[in-house]
């Protein structure tokens, strides 16, 4: 098969919320090399970049043709490609999040299924662990760290300019409750 | 008719102290324990930029060799919806706000009450991190909060206490449908803000000096007066007013005598 190698990596689930049903705590640090074709050869498919209102959107999706023994032989610890298992596609520098597996596309052919085809969209990063031992992924944690997305967003400019004109003393938030005590100018105060 | 141009720069003081209420929110990572393993300042952006400067904020760039993902959440985003006048704060417009710091007094008429309507967004891949910055707003707002603003600059003494209202809260949730789409989890929650505008700034001479000539003045009027109130006096007392009473008196004489009125006409009015 003609592929492209790329790095797989299984999710880590450390703590899991049974009722919302999510991971609360993952992490990803295993990586291995496998071969996948790029079913997409145009170009990602999605939508363009979007500008949400709370940031930039990169909607890249693709779709990946794996081949079902070649992960077996592979992949250690699992059985199949998981939804929400992450692809380094690294000719475009990118992490893709596993959206859904198809695994009976083609359909049985020669009796037998062959491949699975791996719908995949950029992976949203929510503060993730990142420990794959590959350089190029792991500084993920550094480049979009909490302080680095403070600095890229508008916290401090907003803050700055706030202190010229806002009198946080008598403001009811957020310092009066960040003193969590008894206010001098205010003692009857609700905080 | 409007051919002043003035700008006090009030709507962006009002968003930026808006914003102010929400950017320092931090959310916290917990295991099943209960032990936080990490915490998460939550990023906030004024949701309307310029497209262009929204794309070189971003670390996504073809020049920069950062790893390419989607989005980083969780992430907050406001943005000022409209404004809209406020009959029931209407107050009389003939009101003057002066600013009488200054040697050069300032002056404009009353404020005007507006609205102003914001939207706060945020966004977050899982429903924890979303009920934890939720739950970290909502208290503080009962509906109402209050902020203390200093609104202009040319009047220092012009401290308002804007209350910021909790008007309604949503929550959209896509985890139904095809496994094409990831499940996005985003809460919009809008507020009012009381605030006002402005008109324009007009300067004040201050009264520092005043000069009365009585010269024209109606004298025979206005000593009648006076010296009626001094009258026991006149009557053989010899305090230290005395004199001055004579020496008015002798005035007066004078100025009857040259209007034409006769003494006995002024002692009669005097007593």
């Amino acid at each position: 098969m003609y592929g492209v190698d790329m790095i797989y990596m299984p999710r880590d689930i450390l703590e899991r919320d049974e009722i919302f049903g999510e991971d609360i705590i993952t992490k990803f640090d295993t990586n291995y090399m496998v071969e996948l074709y790029v079913e997409t050869v145009d170009g990602f498919e999605g939508g363009q970049d979007v500008l949400a209102k709370f940031g930039l959107q990169i909607v890249d999706q693709a779709t990946f043709i794996l081949a079902k023994r070649r992960f077996e032989e592979t992949v250690i610890g699992q059985v199949r490609p998981m939804e929400g298992d992450l692809i380094y596609f690294p000719l475009s520098n990118s992490i893709f999040e596993v959206n859904h597996v198809e695994h009976e596309n083609p359909f049985y052919q020669l009796g037998k299924l062959h491949t699975y085809k791996l719908t995949v969209e950029l992976f949203t990063y929510s503060h993730e662990k990142f420990d794959t031992g590959h350089g190029a992924i792991d500084r993920i944690t550094t480049d979009r760290d909490a302080r680095s997305e403070l600095e890229r967003a508008d916290n401090f400019d907003i803050q700055n300019e706030a202190d010229d004109f806002l009198d946080k003393k008598v403001s009811t938030y957020p310092s009066s409750a960040d003193n969590n005590g008894f206010n001098e100018a205010d003692p009857f105060g609700g905080f | 008719m409007i051919e002043r141009t003035f700008y006090h720069n009030t709507t962006r003081r009002y968003t930026v102290a808006f914003g102010s209420i929400f950017n320092g929110i931090t959310i916290a990572r917990q295991n099943k324990a209960g032990d936080v393993v990490g915490t998460i300042p939550v990023p906030l952006i004024y949701s309307d930029k310029e497209k262009f400067i929204r794309r070189a904020m971003a670390l996504n760039n073809v020049n920069q060799d950062e790893v390419n993902i989607k989005e980083t959440l969780p992430a907050m985003g406001f943005e000022l919806l409209n404004i809209v006048y406020s009959a029931q704060r209407k107050t009389n417009t003939m009101e003057r706000i002066v600013n009488d710091r200054e040697s050069k007094g300032k002056f404009m008429f009353n404020r005007v009450p507006y609205d102003f309507n914001f939207a706060l967004y945020i966004g977050a891949r899982r429903i924890d991190d979303a009920l934890r910055i939720v739950e970290q707003i909502l208290p503080y707002f009962t509906p109402e909060l209050n902020l203390r603003i200093k609104e202009l600059d040319d009047f220092p003494d012009l401290v308002s206490d804007i209350p910021v209202v909790l008007m309604d809260t949503s929550m959209e949730n896509n985890a139904d449908g095809t496994f094409d789409d990831r499940r996005t989890i985003q809460w919009q929650i809008t507020f009012t803000l009381k605030g006002h505008l402005y008109t324009n700034v007009r300067d004040v001479d201050f009264i520092k000096k005043s000069i009365v000539d009585l010269s024209d003045a109606d004298i025979n009027s206005y000593y009648e007066g006076y010296m009626s109130q001094v009258d026991p006096l006149e009557s053989g007392n010899t305090g230290d007013g005395t004199d001055i009473i004579d020496e008015i008196t002798s005035d007066q004489h004078d100025q009857h005598a040259a209007s034409g009125i006769s003494g006995s006409d002024a002692t009669a009015t005097m007593d």
